[in-house]
């Protein structure tokens, strides 16, 4: 984030900083993660993205591993950064079910995804369970 | 929505969830709606798209229908899903846009309509009344 003051986290209802809120408004304060290691080879040892970024720059990659989307809950989208110059990024859903359908994430009807080097892919969700992306 | 509380809808200032507003930078809040049922075969017939979602996913989408957007009002941005059997036309408002100083027809990417392949998604952005840009 880089304007302004966030609020704080919690259930509490406060005043929002006037700033801050423009700053969202104006695509400045975005959350978001560098950093990030991808894992393993297949789902089940993939490198689990916690909720709460909307940006996740993923710089580590040895060949063949990947990341895990968060849970596919609609109203959400979350951009995956494959910061790697070398190794290509596998993505698969959730490791575990979706909360709310009590299955599988699916992303675009598949089971997995895959982003090249230096290229990023915007994964959104409006239907609980189903994560999309463009393929132009 | 996944993160916390809604403001009370309306335009009264109040207090708000800081989790929810949270929840929002983290892209987790946008609303969002599917179901959606494309219609007709051209852009007066197609189906009028609402106002006030980020995500809409199109989930019947029969030979040659369509779906029109909302207004082109700058500083909007909406994704747009195509769940259905067939390619989804994508228009512009059915209705002229009446943010213009002279109400006209939106464009899109300069042009009347464009298509999405099934099971593809676009983001489309509005930096300009009037002009929707398809991604």
């Amino acid at each position: 984030m880089t304007v302004g003051t966030p609020p704080q986290d919690g259930s509490d209802h406060q005043l929002i900083e006037g700033k801050w809120a423009r700053g969202v408004a104006a695509g400045q304060n975005w959350s978001s993660i560098y950093s990030w290691a991808a894992s393993g080879s297949n789902q089940a040892t993939a490198s689990q993205i916690q909720p709460g970024y909307r940006f996740v720059e993923v710089d580590t990659v040895s060949p063949g591993s990947g990341v895990a989307l968060p849970a596919a809950l609609e109203g959400t989208d979350v951009t995956i950064i494959n910061g790697n110059g070398t190794n290509l990024l596998a993505v698969f859903p959730s490791i575990i079910n979706n909360p709310r359908t009590g299955a599988q994430d699916t992303i675009a009807g598949m089971a997995s995804a895959s982003i090249a080097t230096n290229r990023y892919v915007t994964f959104i969700c409006a239907k609980n369970g189903v994560w999309q992306y463009p393929q132009l | 929505m996944s993160v916390g509380r809604a403001p009370i809808a309306g335009s009264d200032e109040q207090l708000i969830e800081g989790r929810y507003i949270l929840g929002i930078a983290a892209g987790q809040n946008w609303l969002a709606t599917s179901g959606i049922v494309a219609a007709g075969t051209n852009h007066a017939t197609s189906f009028q798209l609402p106002s006030g979602y980020a995500l809409m996913e199109v989930d019947t989408a029969a030979s040659g229908t369509g779906v029109s957007l909302p207004p082109a009002v700058a500083g909007t941005s909406i994704m747009i899903y195509n769940n259905g059997a067939s390619t989804l036309t994508i228009y512009p408002s059915i209705a002229n846009n009446r943010a213009l100083a002279t109400p006209a027809q939106d464009t899109i990417n300069n042009a009347t309509s464009v298509t999405l392949a099934q099971h593809v998604s676009a983001i489309l952005f509005c930096a300009k009344t009037g002009i929707w840009a398809n991604k």
